[in-house]
């Protein structure tokens, strides 16, 4: 394996180590076995390692993955390259600061916001439900489970080429919360989304939901956005209900 | 009840090694480029039309020109491949995903193929 290594702003380097493989071995347990046994100043993060938590995303030979998710029998060839994350400062070796992908996160409004419609009654008993029957929640359900692990953010060029762009998980954290008839805040999301930088920058490449560990559809869930936002241009144009 | 479509599946928990994970950009860059020359091609086409009247040897070096296999191949790559990407995109635009991205890519590439080869075909009939 080789492994990037480096501080910060300072000079990268990369490591060789040879590692065990079994059937089963992920790229994880490469790492760990490096930090075990060879090297213990490694710096890399991990939790789950069920492809739960999304702490583990790294490149392998330069493609996003979890770490513990990614066999390394499955990697083509025999050498396998290790590196952090795109677009996000290195703290150490493969460990990244993940603020700016939370920043843009947070410039979505990814909390909820309750509107006239989140409770029947004021209370939290009367607190309305979507059935999972209901065609909103069906669409919601296709989008809802990401993990936060910041693949989609790393893969995504459009991010490289425009700082601005808030990524595709954000938009797709902010498309459930727009979906969701409950919430208050649609419009106050609806033209974060519109400016310059927003979701019209996406070109469409699906990098992100090629490498999504969950299965998502990031992509998707961008044109569902940017299609809002023509019917809803159009709707201001000419009248119409909103 | 909402349920991962089975290519999402296996993608989500197979681990495997994803083949061609960026065919996107590739299919941006070329998107791009064939736009490019096309215009660029347009261009001289109108302005080499305008002036036939008035120069018509110049019209007839420009036929000549395009009549070359390798030039009139590329054109038409170029213009099958801008077209067919450029409804994939459109379609993709409008909500029609019911296939994924990667193997709406592939379509086009295979709608390319054919578009070009009748278009040879068509050329080798007319005696390129």
């Amino acid at each position: 394996m080789r492994v990037a290594r480096g501080e910060g702003d300072g000079e990268g380097r990369y490591e060789t180590h040879v590692v065990p493989q079994t059937y089963r071995s992920t790229v994880l347990d490469g790492l760990l076995h490096i930090q075990r046994h060879l090297d213990r100043t490694l710096a890399f993060r991990y939790a789950c390692r069920a492809a739960m938590c999304g702490t583990c995303g790294v490149r392998v030979n330069g493609v996003e993955r979890l770490a513990c998710s990614t066999h390394l029998s499955a990697v083509p060839g025999g050498d396998v390259t290790v590196e952090p994350l795109r677009y996000l400062p290195v703290i150490r070796d493969l460990m990244v600061d993940f603020e700016p992908f939370f920043d843009a996160w947070r410039a979505v409004k990814p909390t909820f916001m309750p509107g006239a419609a989140a409770c029947a009654d004021g209370s939290p008993a009367g607190f309305a439900t979507i059935g999972p029957d209901v065609r909103e929640r069906q669409v919601i359900d296709r989008h809802r489970e990401c993990i936060s692990c910041g693949i989609c953010y790393s893969a995504c060029d459009v991010v490289g080429l425009a700082p601005s762009f808030p990524g595709p998980a954000a938009i797709t954290r902010s498309f459930c919360l727009i979906m969701d008839s409950r919430d208050g805040g649609r419009e106050a999301r609806l033209e974060v989304l519109d400016r310059e930088g927003g979701c019209w920058r996406c070109h469409t490449h699906g990098t992100c939901s090629e490498l999504c560990p969950k299965g998502l559809d990031p992509t998707v869930a961008i044109e569902e956005v940017k299609r809002l936002l023509a019917r809803r241009t159009l709707q201001k144009a000419f009248g119409g209900p909103r | 009840m909402h349920r991962l479509r089975p290519d999402r599946r296996v993608m989500a928990y197979a681990e495997l090694w994803p083949t061609h994970p960026r065919w996107g950009i590739g299919a941006w860059w070329a998107q791009r480029i064939t736009g490019v020359l096309l215009v660029v091609y347009l261009i001289w086409h109108v302005v080499t039309i305008a002036g036939a009247p008035r120069h018509p040897e110049r019209f007839a070096a420009l036929l000549r020109f395009l009549r070359h296999p390798v030039l009139f191949t590329a054109l038409l790559a170029a213009l099958a491949y801008h077209s067919a990407n450029g409804v994939r995109l459109v379609l993709f635009d409008l909500g029609i995903d019911a296939m994924r991205g990667r193997t709406m890519f592939w379509a086009c590439l295979v709608l390319t193929a054919l578009l070009v080869a009748a278009g040879l075909w068509r050329g080798v009939l007319r005696g390129l």
